[in-house]
Protein backbone atom coordinates (compact mmCIF):
# COMPACT_ATOMS: atom_id res chain seq x y z
CA UNK A 1 0.00 0.00 0.00
CA UNK A 2 2.83 2.32 0.92
CA UNK A 3 4.73 1.56 -2.25
CA UNK A 4 1.61 2.31 -4.31
CA UNK A 5 1.19 5.63 -2.52
CA UNK A 6 4.81 6.51 -3.02
CA UNK A 7 4.76 5.70 -6.70
CA UNK A 8 1.62 7.78 -7.08
CA UNK A 9 3.31 10.58 -5.17
CA UNK A 10 6.19 10.35 -7.61
CA UNK A 11 3.93 11.32 -10.50
CA UNK A 12 2.87 14.58 -8.90
CA UNK A 13 4.65 17.88 -9.41
CA UNK A 14 6.26 19.59 -6.38
CA UNK A 15 3.40 22.08 -6.06
CA UNK A 16 0.83 19.27 -5.85
CA UNK A 17 3.02 17.35 -3.42
CA UNK A 18 3.31 20.42 -1.25
CA UNK A 19 -0.44 20.90 -1.22
CA UNK A 20 -0.86 17.33 0.03
CA UNK A 21 1.93 17.77 2.56
CA UNK A 22 0.42 21.02 3.75
CA UNK A 23 -2.92 19.33 4.39
CA UNK A 24 -1.71 16.08 5.95
CA UNK A 25 1.85 16.53 7.16
CA UNK A 26 2.45 12.94 6.06
CA UNK A 27 6.07 12.04 5.46
CA UNK A 28 5.39 10.40 2.08
CA UNK A 29 4.62 13.82 0.58
CA UNK A 30 7.77 15.34 2.01
CA UNK A 31 9.69 12.37 0.68
CA UNK A 32 8.26 13.15 -2.75
CA UNK A 33 9.31 16.78 -2.42
CA UNK A 34 12.83 15.80 -1.44
CA UNK A 35 13.02 13.40 -4.38
CA UNK A 36 11.98 16.24 -6.70
CA UNK A 37 13.92 19.19 -5.33
CA UNK A 38 16.45 17.83 -2.82
CA UNK A 39 19.34 17.32 -5.23
CA UNK A 40 18.76 20.64 -7.02
CA UNK A 41 18.78 22.54 -3.76
CA UNK A 42 21.80 20.76 -2.37
CA UNK A 43 23.79 21.34 -5.56
CA UNK A 44 22.85 25.03 -5.59
CA UNK A 45 24.02 25.41 -1.97
CA UNK A 46 27.15 23.40 -2.58
CA UNK A 47 28.22 25.64 -5.47
CA UNK A 48 27.70 28.68 -3.26
CA UNK A 49 29.49 27.36 -0.17
CA UNK A 50 31.14 24.10 0.82
CA UNK A 51 29.86 20.54 1.52
CA UNK A 52 29.50 21.00 5.28
CA UNK A 53 27.64 24.29 5.05
CA UNK A 54 25.55 23.06 2.12
CA UNK A 55 24.40 20.06 4.16
CA UNK A 56 23.70 22.24 7.16
CA UNK A 57 21.65 24.80 5.24
CA UNK A 58 19.91 22.07 3.30
CA UNK A 59 18.82 20.42 6.53
CA UNK A 60 17.73 23.75 8.02
CA UNK A 61 15.68 24.53 4.94
CA UNK A 62 13.81 21.24 4.86
CA UNK A 63 13.13 21.52 8.58
CA UNK A 64 11.65 24.95 7.87
CA UNK A 65 9.46 23.37 5.20
CA UNK A 66 8.12 21.06 7.91
CA UNK A 67 7.66 23.84 10.44
CA UNK A 68 6.22 26.43 8.09
CA UNK A 69 4.17 24.23 5.82
CA UNK A 70 1.00 26.05 6.89
CA UNK A 71 2.42 29.42 5.89
CA UNK A 72 3.09 28.29 2.32
CA UNK A 73 0.70 30.02 -0.06
CA UNK A 74 -0.96 27.64 -2.49
CA UNK A 75 -0.75 30.13 -5.34
CA UNK A 76 3.05 30.34 -5.17
CA UNK A 77 5.55 27.86 -6.57
CA UNK A 78 7.03 25.47 -4.04
CA UNK A 79 10.51 25.43 -5.55
CA UNK A 80 10.69 29.24 -5.49
CA UNK A 81 9.68 29.22 -1.82
CA UNK A 82 12.21 26.50 -1.03
CA UNK A 83 15.12 28.22 -2.76
CA UNK A 84 14.18 31.54 -1.25
CA UNK A 85 14.33 30.13 2.29
CA UNK A 86 17.59 28.32 1.54
CA UNK A 87 19.18 31.39 0.01
CA UNK A 88 18.27 33.56 3.00
CA UNK A 89 19.59 30.96 5.42
CA UNK A 90 22.84 30.67 3.47
CA UNK A 91 23.39 34.41 3.36
CA UNK A 92 22.69 34.70 7.10
CA UNK A 93 25.21 31.97 7.81
CA UNK A 94 27.85 33.43 5.50
CA UNK A 95 27.42 36.82 7.16
CA UNK A 96 27.62 35.21 10.58
CA UNK A 97 30.85 33.48 9.60
CA UNK A 98 32.08 36.71 8.00
CA UNK A 99 32.44 34.94 4.69
CA UNK A 100 29.85 37.02 2.87
CA UNK A 101 32.07 39.86 1.65
CA UNK A 102 34.77 37.49 0.51
CA UNK A 103 32.18 35.49 -1.41
CA UNK A 104 30.81 38.44 -3.32
CA UNK A 105 32.46 40.53 -5.96
CA UNK A 106 31.39 43.68 -7.73
CA UNK A 107 29.67 43.20 -11.07
CA UNK A 108 32.62 44.45 -13.12
CA UNK A 109 34.78 41.58 -11.90
CA UNK A 110 32.74 39.38 -14.11
CA UNK A 111 34.31 40.85 -17.19
CA UNK A 112 36.32 38.18 -19.02
CA UNK A 113 39.63 39.40 -17.74
CA UNK A 114 40.69 36.42 -15.68
CA UNK A 115 43.93 34.85 -16.79
CA UNK A 116 43.27 31.91 -18.97
CA UNK A 117 46.60 31.29 -20.47
CA UNK A 118 47.29 28.49 -18.04
CA UNK A 119 46.43 24.99 -19.08
CA UNK A 120 42.74 24.26 -18.47
CA UNK A 121 41.31 20.77 -18.20
CA UNK A 122 40.52 19.54 -21.65
CA UNK A 123 37.00 18.47 -20.93
CA UNK A 124 34.41 21.10 -21.73
CA UNK A 125 32.44 20.02 -18.68
CA UNK A 126 35.36 20.72 -16.42
CA UNK A 127 35.87 24.09 -18.06
CA UNK A 128 32.27 24.92 -17.46
CA UNK A 129 32.48 24.00 -13.78
CA UNK A 130 35.71 25.92 -13.44
CA UNK A 131 34.16 28.98 -15.04
CA UNK A 132 31.13 28.66 -12.80
CA UNK A 133 33.38 28.69 -9.76
CA UNK A 134 35.14 31.81 -10.98
CA UNK A 135 31.93 33.76 -11.28
CA UNK A 136 31.12 36.26 -8.52
CA UNK A 137 28.64 34.96 -5.96
CA UNK A 138 25.62 36.97 -7.10
CA UNK A 139 26.16 36.31 -10.81
CA UNK A 140 26.69 32.60 -10.20
CA UNK A 141 23.57 32.59 -8.09
CA UNK A 142 21.48 34.26 -10.82
CA UNK A 143 22.84 31.99 -13.51
CA UNK A 144 22.36 28.78 -11.54
CA UNK A 145 18.82 29.74 -10.65
CA UNK A 146 18.08 30.36 -14.31
CA UNK A 147 19.62 27.02 -15.27
CA UNK A 148 17.42 25.46 -12.57
CA UNK A 149 14.45 26.67 -14.59
CA UNK A 150 13.48 29.83 -12.70
CA UNK A 151 12.27 32.83 -14.67
CA UNK A 152 13.82 36.28 -14.23
CA UNK A 153 10.84 37.30 -12.08
CA UNK A 154 11.22 34.24 -9.87
CA UNK A 155 14.95 34.84 -9.50
CA UNK A 156 14.20 38.43 -8.53
CA UNK A 157 11.75 37.12 -5.94
CA UNK A 158 14.23 34.61 -4.52
CA UNK A 159 17.06 37.13 -4.33
CA UNK A 160 14.95 40.15 -3.33
CA UNK A 161 16.24 42.14 -6.28
CA UNK A 162 14.74 44.04 -9.18
CA UNK A 163 14.24 42.24 -12.48
CA UNK A 164 16.71 44.61 -14.12
CA UNK A 165 19.40 43.76 -11.59
CA UNK A 166 18.87 40.07 -12.20
CA UNK A 167 19.01 40.57 -15.97
CA UNK A 168 22.27 42.50 -15.60
CA UNK A 169 23.84 39.75 -13.49
CA UNK A 170 22.73 37.13 -15.96
CA UNK A 171 24.17 39.12 -18.86
CA UNK A 172 27.58 39.43 -17.17
CA UNK A 173 27.60 35.80 -16.12
CA UNK A 174 26.72 34.50 -19.58
CA UNK A 175 29.26 36.73 -21.24
CA UNK A 176 31.91 35.45 -18.88
CA UNK A 177 31.00 31.83 -19.46
CA UNK A 178 30.85 32.24 -23.20
CA UNK A 179 34.28 33.80 -23.18
CA UNK A 180 35.66 31.01 -21.02
CA UNK A 181 34.12 28.20 -22.97
CA UNK A 182 34.58 29.86 -26.35
CA UNK A 183 38.31 30.18 -25.94
CA UNK A 184 38.66 26.46 -25.77
CA UNK A 185 35.97 25.60 -28.32
CA UNK A 186 37.91 27.17 -31.14
CA UNK B 1 14.88 15.59 -40.69
CA UNK B 2 17.70 17.73 -39.39
CA UNK B 3 18.40 17.79 -35.69
CA UNK B 4 17.81 21.36 -34.35
CA UNK B 5 20.99 23.19 -33.34
CA UNK B 6 21.00 23.65 -29.56
CA UNK B 7 20.94 27.24 -28.37
CA UNK B 8 23.55 28.68 -26.05
CA UNK B 9 21.10 28.36 -23.18
CA UNK B 10 20.47 24.70 -23.95
CA UNK B 11 24.19 24.04 -24.04
CA UNK B 12 24.69 25.68 -20.68
CA UNK B 13 21.73 23.87 -19.22
CA UNK B 14 23.08 20.57 -20.42
CA UNK B 15 26.47 21.32 -18.89
CA UNK B 16 24.81 22.40 -15.69
CA UNK B 17 22.73 19.22 -15.44
CA UNK B 18 25.84 17.12 -15.96
CA UNK B 19 27.64 19.13 -13.32
CA UNK B 20 24.88 18.28 -10.87
CA UNK B 21 25.12 14.54 -11.35
CA UNK B 22 28.03 13.80 -9.00
CA UNK B 23 26.74 16.17 -6.32
CA UNK B 24 23.51 14.71 -5.09
CA UNK B 25 22.00 15.37 -1.72
CA UNK B 26 23.58 12.89 0.74
CA UNK B 27 21.33 9.90 1.35
CA UNK B 28 21.97 10.09 5.11
CA UNK B 29 20.59 13.63 5.16
CA UNK B 30 17.49 12.53 3.27
CA UNK B 31 16.93 9.72 5.75
CA UNK B 32 17.36 12.06 8.70
CA UNK B 33 14.79 14.45 7.28
CA UNK B 34 12.26 11.74 6.53
CA UNK B 35 12.72 10.29 10.02
CA UNK B 36 12.16 13.72 11.50
CA UNK B 37 9.07 14.21 9.38
CA UNK B 38 7.69 10.81 10.40
CA UNK B 39 8.24 11.69 14.05
CA UNK B 40 6.32 14.92 13.58
CA UNK B 41 3.65 13.16 11.56
CA UNK B 42 2.96 10.79 14.45
CA UNK B 43 1.99 13.56 16.82
CA UNK B 44 -0.04 16.07 14.85
CA UNK B 45 -3.18 15.39 16.89
CA UNK B 46 -1.39 16.08 20.16
CA UNK B 47 0.07 19.25 18.75
CA UNK B 48 -3.28 20.36 17.41
CA UNK B 49 -5.07 19.63 20.66
CA UNK B 50 -2.38 21.51 22.57
CA UNK B 51 -2.84 24.45 20.24
CA UNK B 52 -6.61 24.34 20.59
CA UNK B 53 -6.33 24.05 24.35
CA UNK B 54 -4.03 27.05 24.56
CA UNK B 55 -6.43 29.01 22.37
CA UNK B 56 -9.31 28.06 24.66
CA UNK B 57 -7.39 29.06 27.77
CA UNK B 58 -6.43 32.39 26.25
CA UNK B 59 -10.01 32.99 25.16
CA UNK B 60 -11.34 32.25 28.66
CA UNK B 61 -8.72 34.51 30.23
CA UNK B 62 -9.69 37.33 27.90
CA UNK B 63 -13.38 36.81 28.72
CA UNK B 64 -12.70 36.87 32.47
CA UNK B 65 -10.62 39.99 32.09
CA UNK B 66 -13.43 41.67 30.18
CA UNK B 67 -16.04 40.60 32.71
CA UNK B 68 -14.02 41.82 35.66
CA UNK B 69 -13.42 45.10 33.89
CA UNK B 70 -17.14 45.47 33.25
CA UNK B 71 -17.95 44.62 36.86
CA UNK B 72 -15.52 47.07 38.33
CA UNK B 73 -15.96 49.75 35.78
CA UNK B 74 -17.20 53.03 37.30
CA UNK B 75 -19.86 53.08 34.61
CA UNK B 76 -21.48 50.02 36.21
CA UNK B 77 -23.76 52.20 38.34
CA UNK B 78 -25.86 50.57 41.00
CA UNK B 79 -27.85 53.70 41.66
CA UNK B 80 -30.51 54.76 39.22
CA UNK B 81 -32.60 57.91 39.21
CA UNK B 82 -35.72 58.09 37.08
CA UNK B 83 -37.64 61.29 36.50
CA UNK B 84 -41.40 61.57 36.28
CA UNK B 85 -43.79 64.39 35.48
CA UNK B 86 -46.11 65.83 38.13
CA UNK B 87 -48.54 68.71 38.42
CA UNK B 88 -47.71 69.22 42.10
CA UNK B 89 -43.91 69.25 41.96
CA UNK B 90 -41.41 70.80 39.66
CA UNK B 91 -39.64 67.45 39.54
CA UNK B 92 -40.38 63.95 40.76
CA UNK B 93 -37.56 61.49 41.11
CA UNK B 94 -37.56 57.76 41.75
CA UNK B 95 -34.31 56.47 43.25
CA UNK B 96 -33.63 52.74 43.18
CA UNK B 97 -30.86 50.18 43.06
CA UNK B 98 -30.16 48.29 39.86
CA UNK B 99 -27.77 45.42 39.34
CA UNK B 100 -25.23 46.00 36.58
CA UNK B 101 -25.84 43.59 33.72
CA UNK B 102 -22.35 42.09 33.94
CA UNK B 103 -23.07 40.94 37.49
CA UNK B 104 -26.11 38.97 36.46
CA UNK B 105 -23.90 36.48 34.65
CA UNK B 106 -22.27 35.01 37.71
CA UNK B 107 -23.91 34.46 41.07
CA UNK B 108 -20.65 33.42 42.73
CA UNK B 109 -19.78 36.04 45.34
CA UNK B 110 -22.48 38.28 43.90
CA UNK B 111 -23.52 39.88 47.19
CA UNK B 112 -19.97 40.58 48.18
CA UNK B 113 -19.17 42.14 44.81
CA UNK B 114 -22.30 44.29 44.93
CA UNK B 115 -21.38 45.56 48.37
CA UNK B 116 -17.83 46.33 47.29
CA UNK B 117 -19.06 48.18 44.24
CA UNK B 118 -21.58 50.12 46.30
CA UNK B 119 -18.95 51.05 48.84
CA UNK B 120 -16.54 52.19 46.18
CA UNK B 121 -19.11 54.33 44.42
CA UNK B 122 -20.22 55.89 47.71
CA UNK B 123 -16.64 56.76 48.60
CA UNK B 124 -16.05 58.31 45.19
CA UNK B 125 -19.17 60.45 45.52
CA UNK B 126 -18.35 61.54 49.05
CA UNK B 127 -14.87 62.59 48.02
CA UNK B 128 -16.29 64.83 45.29
CA UNK B 129 -16.36 68.47 46.30
CA UNK B 130 -19.77 69.11 44.72
CA UNK B 131 -21.65 67.37 47.54
CA UNK B 132 -24.47 69.49 49.02
CA UNK B 133 -27.23 69.29 51.63
CA UNK B 134 -30.92 70.10 51.43
CA UNK B 135 -33.72 70.18 53.98
CA UNK B 136 -36.62 67.89 53.20
CA UNK B 137 -39.65 66.38 54.75
CA UNK B 138 -39.59 62.63 55.08
CA UNK B 139 -42.66 60.44 54.88
CA UNK B 140 -42.60 56.68 55.11
CA UNK B 141 -45.07 54.82 52.92
CA UNK B 142 -44.75 51.18 53.88
CA UNK B 143 -41.16 50.28 52.97
CA UNK B 144 -40.73 53.13 50.49
CA UNK B 145 -39.62 56.53 51.63
CA UNK B 146 -40.78 59.81 50.17
CA UNK B 147 -38.90 63.07 50.65
CA UNK B 148 -40.26 66.42 49.56
CA UNK B 149 -38.63 69.81 49.29
CA UNK B 150 -41.53 72.27 49.13
CA UNK B 151 -43.07 72.03 45.66
CA UNK B 152 -39.65 71.87 44.10
CA UNK B 153 -38.87 68.20 44.36
CA UNK B 154 -40.43 64.93 45.34
CA UNK B 155 -37.92 62.20 45.87
CA UNK B 156 -39.00 58.53 46.19
CA UNK B 157 -36.58 55.95 47.54
CA UNK B 158 -37.14 52.25 46.89
CA UNK B 159 -37.11 49.88 49.86
CA UNK B 160 -33.93 48.18 48.58
CA UNK B 161 -32.16 51.51 48.47
CA UNK B 162 -33.38 52.41 51.95
CA UNK B 163 -32.16 49.06 53.23
CA UNK B 164 -28.79 49.59 51.56
CA UNK B 165 -28.43 53.09 53.05
CA UNK B 166 -29.40 51.76 56.45
CA UNK B 167 -26.85 48.98 56.09
CA UNK B 168 -24.14 51.56 55.54
CA UNK B 169 -25.50 53.58 58.48
CA UNK B 170 -26.15 56.44 56.12
CA UNK B 171 -29.67 56.80 57.47
CA UNK B 172 -31.34 56.07 60.71
CA UNK B 173 -34.73 54.54 61.18
CA UNK B 174 -37.52 57.05 61.31
CA UNK B 175 -41.16 56.65 62.03
CA UNK B 176 -43.90 58.73 60.56
CA UNK B 177 -43.16 62.14 59.15
CA UNK B 178 -40.28 64.35 60.09
CA UNK B 179 -37.76 66.92 58.87
CA UNK B 180 -34.43 65.64 57.67
CA UNK B 181 -31.25 66.91 56.16
CA UNK B 182 -30.43 65.27 52.86
CA UNK B 183 -26.85 64.86 51.78
CA UNK B 184 -26.80 64.76 47.98
CA UNK B 185 -24.10 64.09 45.41
CA UNK B 186 -23.70 66.28 42.34
CA UNK B 187 -25.69 63.77 40.30
CA UNK B 188 -28.59 63.95 42.77
CA UNK B 189 -27.81 60.66 44.44
CA UNK B 190 -28.76 60.46 48.13
CA UNK B 191 -25.69 59.84 50.25
CA UNK B 192 -27.15 60.25 53.73
CA UNK B 193 -30.30 61.24 55.55
CA UNK B 194 -30.02 62.79 58.99
CA UNK B 195 -32.73 63.91 61.33
CA UNK B 196 -32.79 67.63 62.06
CA UNK B 197 -34.57 69.94 64.45
CA UNK B 198 -34.73 72.66 61.80
CA UNK B 199 -37.85 73.33 59.81
CA UNK B 200 -38.00 74.31 56.13
CA UNK B 201 -40.15 77.30 55.18
CA UNK B 202 -41.64 77.32 51.72
CA UNK B 203 -42.57 80.92 50.87
CA UNK B 204 -43.43 80.27 47.24
CA UNK B 205 -45.74 77.33 47.69
CA UNK B 206 -48.32 77.15 44.92
CA UNK B 207 -51.77 78.43 45.80
CA UNK B 208 -54.19 75.76 46.85
CA UNK B 209 -51.51 73.32 47.95
CA UNK B 210 -51.21 72.40 51.58
CA UNK B 211 -48.02 74.04 52.90
CA UNK B 212 -45.56 71.45 54.07
CA UNK B 213 -44.63 73.44 57.14
CA UNK B 214 -48.26 73.50 58.19
CA UNK B 215 -48.65 69.78 57.65
CA UNK B 216 -45.62 69.20 59.82
CA UNK B 217 -47.10 71.37 62.48
CA UNK B 218 -50.30 69.33 62.36
CA UNK B 219 -48.30 66.11 62.56
CA UNK B 220 -46.31 67.47 65.45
Amino acid sequence: MLSISLSWAGTLCPDQLMQHYQKTGASKWLDGLIQHCGDDLYHFLLRQSDPALAQDICQQTWLKVMEKRHSFRADSRFKTWLFSMARNALLDELKRQQRWLSSTCPEQLAQPEIECSQSWPVARQQRFEQALRLLPFLQREALMLQLEGFSVGQIASITNELDETVKSRLRYARRFLQARLGEHDE
Amino acid sequence: MNKPIPSEHDKLQSLYQQAKQPHKMPAALKRRLITECEARDKKPAAWRSWWQLSQLVMGCAAMLLLLSWMQWSPSADLYQIELAASADYQQVQYHRLVEPRAMLISQVGREERLQQLWQRQQEQLQQASSMHTRMAQLQQQEANWQLTICDELQLNLSKELVAQLQLGQSIQSYRGTQWVELELAANGQVLAIRATEQVLHCPHTKAGRRPIIRALAVAG
